[in-house]
This record gives structure tokens, C-alpha cells and sequence, in this order.
């Protein structure tokens, strides 16, 4: 029995070093850990332990930590085998198969059975696995002699410099490469990272990343360290090492399928759109082979007094040059002049996209023409004067 | 949570430090701003017919392929009688949001500046002062602007208890700003049986030919600026 709880505990102590960041010293330390995990399981009220070798005393500071990492380790076994064993059941509870049941299946599966309404989104029930719920440790930094793995762990930020130090290496490699380039004269086509859809992590992730608390300075320093490396004409070799510390902020399928033309009775071109600002909706109705009339709720132009109105409903027609080559028919509904000029913008503009080519739906995209203004009015706070302002501060 | 869709009230609530401007190699575009219903990684939108050409031209709009993109303002147009320093301008003299007055003020004043000329140019003699005469109020308006940007400013540094008028260089932005504030109040003065359109329509003109009371204050900034030169250094120690 002693010798199955003593390999079940030298297993969990192997655990322990393996899951170390760098590359563990395994010679010199097991036999040490063999013994002391087998005698720390019968007696942990003496002091200090000796090895029966006659090695170095493992102080009591030491054991604790060497206690608290297995404990973790086994802690966590424990949670993950429930975990699975629960997952298993939700598979076999929804009728699915357990071999491909993924965290989104689970995720689903929950809020069948759990339905909630919950507004704060994590108190509503979820099974995560246990890894995403509970806090990341660091593994073991430093042996049994007290001796650190890493290089930089004086440093009290050894994977964020480890991060700065590749960051050096590589910024050296592609000036090698840029330099045995224009040796040999070649002339490429700049190679430098495109940084369209992916944004840098923020400084928390980066911190959950490297397991340590960084600050401010620290964050500042390494994204503009990044910055440098992607001005590289050649930073495009780095990708990998560079997306290690950028998320995707667009999914990869942005492009949305433009509705084609429809056509009228008498064969007339026509499409609509439907756009909103604030509380107003607009619906918009675009025909082609027109001759630049308006029509808004059954008036013509007039229906907006203020000239900068009229100028938001024409904005569209006059950025395509379709100014005098489209007729204009909109309803809007909700109040406001202004939201309402700006809802028959955004519905004249979607409406237009199936009359332009690919090139001219870019421009307007780049103008902010097919943006939704998501823009609303702040709500007034409890305690304040308004959304933003406070009450008058006195001071006594 | 992990799903596609972003919760949009998250991100900005707490106010992002000004000096954090991580950008992207393209430049400031997706700079952060301070307090913007927007997340960080909507970029600017750009409107004008001719920025839009430069962007295509040197390459950058396919850098912002799949950047996404603010909606323009409502103040943002593609027709030639937009101009951006007329935007800025007309919002600078808005009141209290009342944006439709504020407009009519300035192109009335536009239009009084038309007519002064016009008539100038009616009575002038030889062909070369009628073409010497402008009459577009814009440009008139663009040199005004231009010739009532300070270089310098006074910033009060405290040193040994007493406040010192340092003189420091000014940027581009607050320069224009400055200017334009000296021309909005330079037609709020005294007068009052001359409406402000009127007031702001003398002065621009004025400030077109480097003459008039904003320019004079331009020029009262660079001597007192001059008179201070001595604390200059106070700017850093």
C-alpha cells in the first residue's frame, strides 16, 4: 500500500517538475524527491528532513511548497476527472456522442437544461474545465536545493523577459537576413507584418499569459519593443512569434453577402435597405434608372428644414455619383430630425451596395458609410446629476 | 464570454490614459481616444474624397481590409462645399448645441465677405487689382485662420512660489484652435448694434490682409513671448 501511495506521490512530483516552464533538471533531483515524498507521507511534524543519503536538509519552508505543489497538482487531477465524468453524462444526457462532445456542446447543452436570465453573465450556471475556472499557479520555480530553473527568476518577471529576450533574438536574425539581402542585392517586396485584424493582448491577458503581475511600464515597454519589431521591412519571418501576443480581433469570415438587384414589373432595378440612429428606423427604397427625385414619408426634401439633414440624405447618392441616376423612396418612423437623416444615410448606403462594384463598397466602408452609429444617450446614475456629471462638491 | 459577439458596454467605461497610443505600424489612426463609445479598434473614418485617394495610393487602405470602421458624423459630407476647417470652425462658434444657428452665422458671414468684395472688386479700376482682389470667402477664411496662428504660447510655471509666463512652442492643433477662438470673440465684441455675422465677416477680411485686432493679438503673444525669453529653461528644470 505504502509503496502504490508512494509511487502515486513520486508520479505527482514528476508532474510537478515536468510542468516546469524551461527545461527541468531531472538527474540531480529525483532520487531526492523519492525519498521525500515517501517519508513526508508517514511523518510531516519533524522539523527539517535529511536525506538517507546524507544530502542537503530540505528546510520546512521548502517541504510546505513541495506539499502545496502536489496538493495543487492533485487537486487538479481530481477536478478534471470530475469534469470529464460530468461531461461524459451531459453527452449521454442530451444524446450525443461522448467521444465529440466539445465545450461548446457543453455550453449549449447548459443553457438547454439551465435556461437563465441572469443579466451578469457570470453568475448564470456553466461547466467550464477546471484549468479555465481555477487560478493558473506557476509550477514549481526553483528545485529542491532552492536552485531556479529559469535564468531571469531574479529578475521577479523571468517569462516576461524571456518574452523581451526572444523579442531581441529575432529583431538580430531578421537584420541578419535584411543585411544578407542587400548583399546579395535582392529586392523584395516589403515583407512587413500586416497588422489588419489582429490587435495587441492588453496588459491582463499578458499577464495571464506569463502567470506574473505586471505593470504598467512593463506593458508600455513591451508593446512598443513590438512596435519596432513590425516596422522590420522584413517582420512578416516573425509572424508566428508575433502572434503569440496578438488576438484576432475579426472573425475570418467578415465579408457578408450583398443581396442582388431586384427588379419591378417593369423591369426596373431596385433594392432596399433598412437602416437605424438612436430610436429612429428608416426603411429606404432605391430605384435605379431614376432621375434623382426624393420622397421621404410621402414628402419631398422639405421634409428636413435644416440644410445639414438634406446633406446626410445625399451624402450617399453623391459619394457613388449616382446623384441624379436613382430615385429615392423612404419611411421613417421614431423622432429626431437629425437621427432620422441619419437613418435614411445608413439605409440609402446598404441599399446602394448592390448597385456599386467591390471597389466603390470599400470606399464607402472606409467613409463610415456602412457603419451602424451605435451612439446612444448615456443613462443618468443614481447620485450624479446626469450621466456624467456630478452634483455640486462641497467641501463642508 | 467566448462567443463572436462583443459586449460593447465593457471596453470604454473605464477612461484610457491619453499616453497609451499603441498603434499599428500604419500610424495614429487606431490610436485610442479618450472616452470614446467606440472600441479601440475602430479607426476614424476618412470622408474626403481626396484623403480617400491618398489612402489607395500609398497602400494603406489595404492595410485596413478587415479594420473595422466608425459611422461618419452628420456633419460629414463628400460635396465640395464641405470643408473641415469650416466644421471645426462652425462647432467652435455652436452654442448650447444649436448647430443650426451657428452654421447660418458663418455662411452668413461668408456671404457678407462675398459681397464686400464683390463690390471692391466692382469699383476697381484696371483688370490686374480686379484679379488681385479674392472673392472666394473660403480661401479668405483659410488665410485668416492662418495668419492668426500664434507660434508660441504662455504657459504659467510655477517656480520658487512665484508663477512664471514661460514661453513654449505650440502645437498644430492648439494653433489653429487659438486662432480661431480670437476670431470668434473678435465678433462677439462690443458693438452692439452690428450682429455678430457682420463683426466676423470685418474681421476675416481684416486677418486676410495680416491687419485687424486677431492678428494684433498674435503679434502682442510673440512680443510678450520675446519679453519672457529669459525663463525659457523653466520649461524643464
Amino acid at each position: 500500500m505504502a509503496s502504490v501511495i508512494g509511487q502515486f506521490l513520486r508520479r505527482s512530483s514528476t508532474l510537478v517538475r515536468i510542468s516546469c516552464t524551461v527545461q527541468a533538471r531531472v538527474a540531480s533531483g529525483l532520487p531526492h524527491i523519492q525519498q521525500y515524498s515517501s517519508s513526508s507521507s508517514s511523518s510531516t511534524e519533524e522539523e527539517s528532513m535529511t536525506s538517507p543519503e546524507g544530502g542537503a536538509r530540505m528546510s520546512k519552508s521548502m517541504l510546505a511548497y513541495q506539499q502545496r505543489a502536489e496538493a495543487h497538482d492533485k487537486f487538479m487531477a481530481d477536478q478534471i476527472a470530475e469534469y470529464e465524468i460530468g461531461r461524459r453524462h451531459l453527452a449521454n444526457i442530451m444524446g450525443e456522442d461522448p467521444e465529440t462532445f466539445t465545450q461548446e456542446d457543453i455550453d449549449a447543452a447548459i443553457q438547454y437544461l439551465l435556461p437563465s436570465g441572469l443579466f451578469e453573465l457570470t453568475a448564470r450556471p456553466a461547466m467550464k474545465h477546471p484549468s479555465d475556472v481555477f487560478i493558473k499557479k506557476k509550477a514549481a520555480e526553483f528545485d529542491i536545493s532552492g536552485r531556479p530553473f529559469h535564468t531571469f527568476f531574479y529578475t521577479g518577471y523571468p517569462a516576461y523577459y524571456q518574452a523581451l529576450h526572444d523579442l531581441g533574438k529575432t529583431m538580430i536574425s531578421l537584420d541578419q537576413f535584411a543585411n544578407r539581402m542587400a548583399h546579395l542585392k535582392v529586392e523584395n517586396e516589403s515583407q512587413a507584418f500586416n497588422c489588419g485584424g489582429s490587435e495587441w493582448v492588453s496588459k491582463a491577458e499578458l499577464s495571464n499569459k506569463f502567470l506574473e503581475e505586471l505593470h504598467d511600464k512593463h506593458y508600455i515597454f513591451f508593446i512598443q519593443s513590438m512596435n519596432r519589431l513590425i516596422e522590420h521591412p522584413y517582420s512578416s519571418r516573425a509572424q508566428d512569434f508575433i502572434m503569440r501576443f496578438r488576438k484576432v480581433v475579426i472573425t475570418t469570415q467578415n465579408k457578408e453577402e450583398i443581396p442582388k438587384l431586384m427588379y419591378t414589373a417593369e423591369g426596373i432595378p431596385y433594392m432596399t435597405g433598412s437602416g437605424k440612429r438612436k430610436h429612429t428606423e428608416a426603411t429606404v427604397t432605391v430605384y435605379g434608372r431614376g432621375s434623382g427625385k426624393i420622397e421621404i414619408n410621402g414628402q419631398d426634401m422639405r421634409f428636413f428644414k435644416v440644410i445639414q439633414d438634406r446633406e446626410q440624405v445625399v451624402f450617399p447618392l453623391q459619394f457613388t455619383n449616382l446623384l441624379g441616376k436613382v430615385d429615392l423612396v423612404a419611411n421613417v418612423t421614431g423622432a429626431g430630425l437629425s437621427s432620422s437623416a441619419g437613418a435614411i444615410r445608413l439605409a440609402t448606403a446598404l441599399a446602394l451596395r448592390s448597385f456599386v462594384d467591390e471597389h466603390m463598397r470599400e470606399k464607402m466602408r472606409l467613409a463610415g458609410l456602412l457603419s451602424k452609429d451605435f451612439r446612444v444617450k448615456e443613462r443618468k446614475k443614481p447620485g450624479q446629476k446626469g450621466a456624467r456629471a456630478k452634483f455640486t462638491w462641497k467641501k463642508r | 464570454m467566448a462567443t463572436g459577439v462583443r459586449v460593447l458596454f465593457n471596453d470604454f467605461r473605464v477612461p484610457l490614459r491619453s499616453w497609451l497610443t499603441v498603434n499599428s505600424a500604419w500610424g495614429q489612426v487606431t490610436g485610442r481616444a479618450r472616452y470614446s463609445q467606440y472600441p479601440p479598434a475602430y479607426i476614424k473614418p476618412v470622408y474626403l474624397p481626396a484623403k480617400l485617394e491618398e489612402l489607395e495610393r500609398s497602400g494603406d487602405a489595404k492595410q485596413l481590409e478587415y479594420t473595422p470602421v466608425r459611422a461618419a458624423y452628420n456633419t460629414h459630407t463628400s460635396s465640395v462645399f464641405h470643408d473641415p476647417l469650416v466644421r471645426k470652425f462652425t462647432n467652435h462658434i455652436m452654442k448650447t448645441g444649436n448647430k443650426c444657428l451657428a452654421r447660418e452665422l458663418v455662411e452668413k458671414a461668408f456671404q457678407e465677405v462675398k459681397r464686400v468684395q464683390l463690390q471692391k472688386r466692382n469699383t476697381a479700376e484696371t483688370e490686374e487689382e480686379k484679379e488681385a482682389i479674392v472673392c472666394d470667402p473660403l480661401k479668405i477664411f483659410k488665410q485668416a485662420v492662418e495668419n492668426g496662428r500664434p507660434v508660441l504660447q504662455l504657459v504659467p510655471i510655477k517656480r520658487g512660489g512665484v508663477k512664471y509666463q514661460v514661453p513654449v512652442p505650440i502645437t498644430d492643433h492648439r494653433s489653429y484652435f487659438i486662432s480661431m477662438r480670437w476670431l470668434k470673440e473678435a465678433g462677439r465684441e462690443k458693438e452692439r448694434t452690428i450682429h455678430f455675422p457682420e463683426k466676423l465677416a470685418r474681421e476675416l477680411l481684416a486677418a486676410a490682409r495680416n491687419e485687424g485686432r486677431v492678428v494684433k493679438k498674435k503679434q502682442d503673444l510673440h512680443r510678450q513671448c520675446e519679453a519672457n525669453r529669459a525663463y525659457a529653461h523653466y520649461r524643464w528644470s
